[in-house]
């Protein structure tokens, strides 16, 4: 009994000794409230390019560069910080501040329907969702371990519904988060960097152009090939451009 | 413009001719017409006409009733008429006509009648811009008269201008082609004929039917010289029948109202008020208040009254003071306008006052300046102060009554502003942490777990062979305590006795056998029956012996020898404890 409970002890310390590095960006918030843009862009980005992953970072980067005027690289980072909190407002508040300084229109409209499960796919957070696939699996497990054990019919017969009832979350949620970690790490949109970029038909310049784009436009990718890559506007037109003419999200 | 109306009593005398010019091959019909309340006996006495010559005399009487109000007036109507033939061309004037009744003498006033050429259908119009049709055998005037009431106003001053059409002949239609715009006026029709009806009315002697088309009052909004517009009927009359087979046509004309021409002269800037707002006219101005006492919190209305002639809806009420601790509000403004021109009327002006602290207040005088085009002056006029008396109420300021929603003043658009987090985490996915992984693996090892601990307890219940081993090590346990004890306290006897107990139970649960039944010669056979060897069989054999012997022998032992029985004892235990017994059931 006491071997058990050090070893259950243990494994509720393992999420303490894992927790995760922090930074201080102190600098870089600060130089953001003394207004002095660029030297906050310099210090945010010292933390991105070491490939610290955060919201805040992000959503601060694509405000600073908004301030910069740097419309490509503020949409850029948005959209990376949307990739964490889809449904943040004032994020999506700010997104559709920069949208209207765009030079390409680009409209999203999306039906009361698509909201709705927008809001509902969004709402939990990927993190949040791991935990509760845990907490769904050892209840269920917990469950079938009654179900092994007790001598009760009764018991039995309510544990089962619930087990099923269990599975179904269970189901669910992973379903969900499985989902949700396969959109977080697709590279599947990027966002026009250059202040002007032109599209051809294929990938070279030796083809014909197809149309132009500008800084902040949201892209989704569609294949490579080398330096070329495939890109579909919000419209559905496609075209080839240069890879180091947008950053992939 | 009527001509030759002179009445006394009751009695009107009017002359008139059947046209103004007159060819030397027609003739002029003169007509005097004598109305009375009754029938009277009077001739008009004709006076010697130069240029002209009587030819024919004849004389009508007629007599109307009206009834108006349930009162009876009757009007009687004789007429006299006159064929004159000119005599020769040139203008000649129709003096009074005098008629005598009852000691008075009635005039009527002269017409002048210009004779022309023969055959001539030349007409002379009355007017330049009056347009007459002529027409040489049945000599059709019709003409469209504007009248403006005034010539010069000042701007904001109203005038009203009437449309009168007149005709010699009766008309059949009258159809509106161009009504008057009247650009730099702001205009207000106030009346628009409906159906042709007409009065009768007699201009230069000639007695014509006269339609009122339509009035207007204007506005003039700035200062100028204006040339109003025209406007313009297609009227029609009917031509009568010549000949037995003529049967008379319709035959319609344009007619174009005379040019009028207005001064509008702008207002003066010298000597103006600060707080003129356009008022032009003759007003007077008062003040009420709906309540002389209110509660904080309580609204009371000022209601005040501007009174007169002008362009009532053309300015702005005057501001309100600013009273401290009385909220005010903007102003509710109506217009209340008297027939037929519009031009007096009221402007009635409320303003919601809302007193926040008790106490006696005086509502200063409120001031109106007005522009007064007679004297060409501004006058200002100022109501009577007013007192308001305010008790404390049960709304005190600062409460929801009080607040009145405002549109919220938006100066700018920005970004939301940054997180100010000073430290963040790099991010981590819970599923790729070891330990999420861990607990999902204990979970499914508690099933197997489970499961294990199931099968053992129902062997547990099913096998007492099985179960009797399984508790075989904590009997040991408890009896060796007890020959433990006995040990420390150098009781020889109940240690030989523990140890015995303890060596036979543990056989005993191991072969499932009765511990307290069973002798040394059991034991043996057990022993023997689970292939223990010889040797071990033996040292237990001799043990049970010692104990037993020990037990009833009594006798003296050192304690040094007990322990060295005790480790026997453990030495031969630990050497059942590793042998497998063979389950018996």
């Amino acid at each position: 009994m006491k071997k058990l409970i050090f070893i259950l002890s243990i494994l509720l310390l393992i999420p303490l000794l894992l927790c995760a590095k922090e930074y201080d960006i102190t600098a870089a918030n600060s130089a953001y409230q003394e207004q002095n843009y660029q030297k906050a862009q310099e210090e945010y980005m010292k933390f991105a390019n070491e490939g610290v992953k955060n919201f805040e970072l992000f959503y601060n980067l694509g405000n600073t560069y908004f301030k910069l005027n740097d419309l490509g690289n503020a949409r850029f980072y948005y959209e990376k910080a949307a990739k964490f909190e889809p449904l943040n407002k004032e994020l999506n508040a700010n997104i559709a501040m920069l949208m209207a300084s765009m030079k390409d229109k680009e409209e999203v409209e999306r039906s009361f329907v698509e909201t709705l499960l927008r809001k509902i796919y969004y709402t939990l957070s990927i993190n949040l969702l791991g935990v509760l696939v845990l907490i769904s699996f050892i209840i269920m497990m917990a469950f079938v371990v009654i179900l092994i054990m007790s001598r009760s019919a009764i018991l039995k017969r309510v544990v089962k519904i619930l087990l099923v009832i269990f599975a179904v979350i269970f189901f669910l949620i992973t379903v969900t988060e499985v989902m949700r970690i396969r959109d977080f790490y697709a590279e599947d949109s990027a966002v026009i960097l250059d202040e002007t970029v032109i599209a051809y038909s294929g990938p070279s310049e030796d083809f014909p152009q197809v149309f132009t784009i500008h800084d902040g436009l949201k892209v989704s990718i569609e294949k490579y090939d080398n330096d070329w890559v495939l890109i579909k506007l919000p419209s559905g037109s496609g075209g080839w451009v240069l890879v180091n003419s947008l950053g992939i999200i | 413009m009527l001509n030759a109306i002179y009445f006394a009593d009751d009695i009107t005398v009017t002359s008139y001719v059947d046209k103004n010019t007159v060819s030397l091959n027609e003739l002029l019909n003169l007509t005097v017409e004598i109305k009375s309340d009754e029938q009277i006996t009077a001739e008009p006495e004709i006076p010697q006409l130069t240029g002209f010559q009587i030819v024919g005399q004849s004389s009508s009487s007629s007599t109307s009733i009206k009834i108006i109000n349930n009162e009876m007036s009757k009007s009687v109507t004789q007429s006299f008429m006159y064929s004159l033939r000119p005599l020769k061309i040139g203008s000649f004037t129709i003096p009074p006509i005098y008629t005598k009744y009852k000691n008075s003498t009635y005039r009527s006033k002269t017409i002048n009648v210009t004779v022309v050429q023969e055959n001539s259908n030349i007409t002379q119009s009355r007017q330049q811009s009056q347009k007459k049709i002529d027409n040489s055998s049945n000599n059709v005037q019709i003409f469209l008269q504007a009248t403006p009431g005034k010539s010069e106003v000042f701007v904001g001053e109203p005038f009203t201008i009437k449309y009168v059409l007149y005709s010699n002949k009766g008309l059949v239609g009258l159809n509106a082609e161009k009504m008057p715009e009247f650009a730099g006026f702001v205009k207000e029709e106030t009346f628009q004929t409906k159906n042709i009806t007409h009065t009768l009315e007699v201009i230069n002697g000639i007695r014509y039917y006269a339609y009122r088309i339509s009035d207007y009052t204007l506005f003039p909004t700035n200062a100028n010289t204006f040339n109003l517009d025209n406007m313009e009927l297609l009227c029609a009359y009917e031509v009568p029948a010549k000949s037995f087979f003529d049967f008379g046509t319709t035959k319609r004309v344009y007619i174009q109202s005379n040019t009028s021409t207005i001064k509008v002269k702008p207002l003066p800037v010298e000597g103006q008020p600060v707080n003129f707002s356009g008022a032009v006219g003759q007003y007077d101005i008062k003040s009420a208040l709906s309540s002389s006492q209110v509660k904080t919190g309580e609204s009371v209305t000022l209601t005040l009254t501007i009174n007169g002639s002008g362009n009532i809806r053309m300015f702005d009420p005057p501001t309100f003071p600013v009273i401290p601790n009385i909220d005010t509000f903007p102003p509710e403004e109506s217009d209340d306008l008297y027939q037929p021109d519009n031009i007096s009327g009221k402007k009635v002006v409320k303003y919601i006052l809302i007193p926040e602290e008790t106490g006696t207040y005086n509502l200063p005088a409120i001031s109106f300046t007005y522009f007064e085009p007679r004297s060409e002056t501004y006058k200002t006029i100022s109501t009577r102060p007013l007192t308001l008396v305010v008790e404390k109420g049960k709304i005190t300021p600062g409460s929801l009554s009080y607040i009145r929603p405002q549109e919220i003043d938006i100066q700018g658009l920005d970004i939301n502003f940054i997180i100010t987090n000073n430290s963040i985490t790099d991010y981590t996915l819970v599923i790729s942490q070891a330990w999420f992984w861990i607990l999902i693996l204990i979970s499914l090892l508690s099933i197997f777990a489970a499961f294990i601990i199931k099968k053992e307890r129902e062997k547990l219940l099913k096998d007492k062979a099985y179960y009797r081993a399984r508790i075989s090590n904590k009997q040991l346990q408890k009896d060796l305590d007890i020959v433990q004890s006995a040990l420390k306290q150098d009781d020889i006897s109940g240690f030989f006795v523990a140890a015995d107990n303890a060596l036979k139970n543990f056989i005993a649960n191991r072969c499932n056998i009765s511990a307290g039944a069973s002798t040394i010669q059991d034991i043996t056979a057990e022993l023997q029956i689970n292939e223990l060897s010889k040797q071990d069989i033996d040292d237990i054999i001799e043990f049970l012996k010692m104990t037993d012997s020990a037990r009833f022998g009594g006798g003296k032992i050192s304690h040094a020898e007990l322990e060295k029985k005790y480790h026997e004892l453990n030495t031969i235990l630990q050497n059942l404890a590793k042998k497998k017994f063979r389950k018996k059931r």
